[in-house]
């Protein structure tokens, strides 16, 4: 099965957030052995970026300002360069809303989508949710799937797996591409 | 002089406990008209041998297009689904928009054609309206309709008033799917490919069975608030008691899905196709049918009952796995996990 590797919202404002930084530092080299090994197999990786406007409604709901377009918060945090793959902007939570990343996929013939980064019960969960309704197969990473807050984090995973998809381990993850399930 | 803590006017626009607390404390002591005691969808006008039905409301969605309708579609089938509570259709409509300055005039246009298509199809002739403009508002339209039409149920009026012990509930389809699609379209959830919103006018499928069927005491779309809004306002205007069978409630599944994500409860989401109506008691059942069979409702099903209070605190009972709980009227609707 052609497998993808979708990285979600690994942005500076974000990364940085006190809230959330040992998290990232516990998954980024999760997430770098995943990246590495899926470039060394040819496996797409696209990077989904938010890229919101100064006055985008959604900080006022989280009470939160961040990855404002042009700013150098909304850059991907410097451990993931160079990149290995296209970038994606979006303005909402779920990677395919008004994205070009669907269409990326369809051309690179993918059928299984595995996702990486934050925050796993926004971002990770409505991407999964869409990615399923969009006739991909879903898998969340548990190691490289990030949540300022664990308990968030366990029922977003639960949730992908009782409806939309599978969670695995980095080890599983790397074990399905090793096994050259990724796109030939 | 209100009580600063009893309401405030975002939990008073959701439309549930908080707006029962405004009405009473602040409406119903100035405009002292038994018509408002009624809190029905419509007023009931008797002018002579005419009855006529009349319904004002405003309207407001972010954003203003959704999956399954707009803001258009949303001002005529929300107007007359409230004049159907009455035994009436919407006969002539009155059209007031507020537009941001800044809104793009195609906007305009496409709300404009829905509206027009939507008044079409549901036989109502505009007749009447106004336009204002205002300045760095934070929805860019607003429309307010109000809508009249001449009563034409045969037999006994409709009304919660004319609610008795034993009669049952169904509802004329699943519910929470508006809620859900407008929700997702604004937060991009994933799910505004697959859930529609519910918003229709009802009473092109079921106008002829209301206005004919002696056995319907009453109907109401459950709105905002959702059907247990609907369900709670049956039970505070009877002073009896009703217990929902919530395992029959028909829900989607993408919407029991998305509910689950989000942390709400599809019995508190708004519906904007969906009636809750009391049946005469033993007359349930083929109603549902009638719904289901003649009137193309697939999903119509009897949902609870209406019976003897044993005392104000637990008027509205919540059957689900065999269990009985007593529902409390909430304040204000509960802000989902994401949004």
């Amino acid at each position: 099965m052609s497998s993808a590797l979708v990285v979600v919202d690994m942005q500076r404002d974000l990364c940085w957030d006190p809230r959330r930084r040992d998290k990232v530092s516990a998954a980024l080299p999760s997430i770098l052995g995943l990246i590495d090994v899926c470039n060394r197999e040819d496996c797409l990786i696209v990077y989904a970026v938010f890229c919101l406007p100064p006055d985008d409604e959604q900080f006022e709901r989280f009470g939160d300002r961040y990855c404002i377009e042009g700013t150098p918060g909304a850059e991907l945090i410097p451990e993931l360069m160079p990149l290995k793959g296209p970038r994606v902007e979006k303005r909402k939570h779920s990677v395919f809303f008004e994205t070009t990343l669907d269409d990326i996929l369809r051309q690179h013939g993918v059928e299984r989508i595995l996702f990486a980064g934050m925050q796993t019960q926004i971002c990770i969960l409505t991407s999964a949710a869409d990615a399923s309704f969009r006739g991909y197969e879903p898998v969340a990473v548990r190691e490289c799937v990030i949540s300022s807050n664990e308990d968030a984090k366990s029922e977003a995973l639960a949730w992908i797996s009782r409806y939309v998809g599978s969670v695995v381990s980095v080890d599983e993850a790397i074990a399905s591409i090793t096994g050259r399930d990724c796109h030939e | 002089m209100s009580d600063l803590g009893s309401w405030t006017a975002r939990s008073v626009g959701e439309g549930v406990g908080a707006f029962d607390r405004f009405f009473a404390e602040e409406i119903l002591p100035r405009f002292a008209s038994p018509e408002l005691r009624r809190r029905s969808d419509a007023a009931r006008l008797e002018l002579g041998s005419l009855v006529l039905a009349v319904t004002c409301d405003a309207f407001t969605v972010d954003p203003l297009f959704f999956p399954g309708g707009d803001i258009g579609t949303l001002a005529v089938c929300g107007t007359a689904n409230d004049l159907l509570t009455e035994g009436a259709r919407p006969e002539w409509l009155l059209m007031s928009l507020v537009l941001a300055e800044q809104i793009d005039p195609h906007v305009v246009e496409r709300v404009l054609d829905s509206i027009q298509a939507q008044a079409s199809v549901s036989h109502a002739h505009l007749v009447g309206g106004d336009t204002k403009a205002i300045s760095n508002p934070r929805s860019e339209l607003i429309v307010t309709m109000t809508g009249l039409g001449v009563v034409r149920r045969q037999g006994p009026a409709l009304g919660f008033e004319t609610v008795r012990s034993g009669d049952e509930l169904l509802v004329t389809g699943p519910i929470a799917a508006h809620s859900i699609a407008v929700m997702s379209a604004r937060e991009g959830l994933g799910f505004e490919r697959v859930v529609s919103s519910d918003c229709r006018d009802v009473g092109l499928s079921i106008g002829s069975l209301v206005m004919a069927s002696p056995s319907i005491r009453a109907l109401r779309d459950a709105t905002r608030g959702g059907l247990i809004g609907v369900v709670h306002e049956l039970a505070d205007t009877t002073g009896m008691a009703v217990e929902l069978d919530v395992d029959a409630v028909p829900v989607a599944q993408e919407v029991t899905m998305a509910a689950e994500m989000l942390g709400v409860d599809p019995l508190e989401l708004t519906n904007e196709g969906c009636f809750l109506i009391v049946v005469e008691a033993g007359t349930g059942e083929r109603m549902a049918a009638e719904l289901r069979e003649t009137c193309g409702l697939d999903d119509a099903t009897v949902v609870g009952q209406v019976l003897e209070t044993s005392g104000p605190l637990d008027r509205v009972r919540l059957r689900r796995d065999g269990q009985v709980r007593v529902s409390v009227r909430s304040l204000s609707i509960g802000v989902p996990r994401l949004c």
